[in-house]
């Protein structure tokens, strides 16, 4: 009998259906697992961790207790901004992999979204705000509030606390940060990986295929059966496993 | 709601200063102030959280201009929490709510 597997995250963990070029990791699982998905791309941390305990109050606890969790640390600077279009966190037009790679910026206006985009996101949900205020908003979580230092591992030790029993195996990937802590006498039933998700992304090319989940096929393939290692027979990830295009894309 | 801010933040912040300390200082005691923790810390450890709110012992019925309720506590639970912080440093003996006078039950 397949065993569930409960999945959150961002666009490297969703289940997408249509504009794959290649077979994908998220639809090999569901030869093994009952793949509950909720991963959706674009969104954040705070997305995440409010779809988790969602389910965890209209689940049974008993079913959880027997299942898997797979839970990808997005980007804590993909805002919640729900408020606007609840159907949807998206993150804010912040350049994202422009802030992850700190030496590609000087100031933290160089990666705030422009006016115009915030116009037009503020128009589109037919509401009118101050871009001040936003800007201000965000220079603050950013550089002036221990929000950007601290968030991540917040997250994982919450997580930590709060799903030891409520899961047979849990699997934390942290996917552009990785956490300040150290990580040790934790649960033995929770997993933290050791290597960015990003890291082993493929950033080209960007034009041609559509590269889902940010991955090539043969990293797909190679992601999938790591995954099933991990979850079935405890064996470590490691990031040596996996092709690494970034170095290829900067030679 | 739409963030989980509200519900989370407390437990976020305790569970991260659990980690944070628990090999920084030979002695943690974390006291909660307005909300309880929803989780129990490891009892092995050497960080501590009683579990009751310093908000449950304050004193609250004297104006200020008669006494100014220094740490919001009166002069008896100033000295028992003293007594409480050192027995805790020095013995290992935990924090007890009991150990107080609850003022808001006196009225």
């Amino acid at each position: 009998m397949k065993k569930n597997l409960y999945i959150f995250g961002d666009s490297y963990f969703t289940d997408y259906q249509k504009e794959v070029s290649w077979p994908t990791y998220t639809t090999m699982l569901k030869t093994n697992y009952n793949v509950f998905n909720y991963a959706e791309s674009g969104t954040g941390l705070e997305w995440s961790l409010k779809k988790l305990l969602e389910i965890l109050s209209t689940t049974d606890a008993i079913t959880l207790k027997n299942s898997y969790l797979i839970f990808g640390l997005g980007s804590h600077y993909r805002f919640n901004f729900a408020f606007i279009d609840p159907t949807k966190q998206n993150f804010f037009g912040i350049d994202h992999y422009k802030l992850f790679n700190r030496s590609n910026w000087q100031t933290i206006h160089d990666v705030l979204p422009p006016k115009q985009w915030i116009k037009k996101f503020l128009n589109k949900a037919n509401i009118e705000q101050d871009y001040e205020f936003y800007k201000k908003f965000i220079i603050d979580y950013i550089e002036n509030i221990t929000y950007g230092e601290t968030e991540l591992d917040k997250t994982i030790c919450y997580l930590i606390n709060l799903l030891e029993n409520k899961f047979e195996k849990i699997f934390l990937f942290p996917i552009f940060y990785s956490p300040k802590l150290e990580y040790k006498n934790i649960p033995k039933n929770i997993y933290i990986n050791n290597f960015l998700l990003s890291n082993i992304d493929w950033l080209q090319p960007k034009e041609d295929i559509y590269r889902v989940n940010h991955m090539s096929e043969n990293t797909h393939k190679i992601f999938y059966n790591a995954l099933y290692n991990l979850i079935e027979h405890n064996f470590v990830m490691m990031q040596t496993q996996f092709p690494t295009y970034r170095k290829i894309c900067k030679n | 709601m739409h963030s989980t801010y509200n519900t989370t933040e407390f437990d976020k912040v305790v569970s991260y200063l659990y980690f944070f300390t628990k090999k920084r200082f030979k002695k943690v005691l974390l006291f909660p102030i307005f909300q309880k923790f929803s989780f129990n810390l490891p009892k092995d450890s050497n960080v501590y959280m009683p579990n009751f709110c310093m908000a449950d012992i304050e004193f609250k019925k004297i104006e200020q201009e008669v006494d100014p309720r220094a740490n919001h506590m009166s002069d008896e639970n100033n000295i028992i929490f003293y007594n409480t912080i050192n027995n805790w440093i020095q013995n290992n003996i935990l924090p007890d709510k009991s150990l107080f006078s609850t003022y808001e039950e006196r009225q």
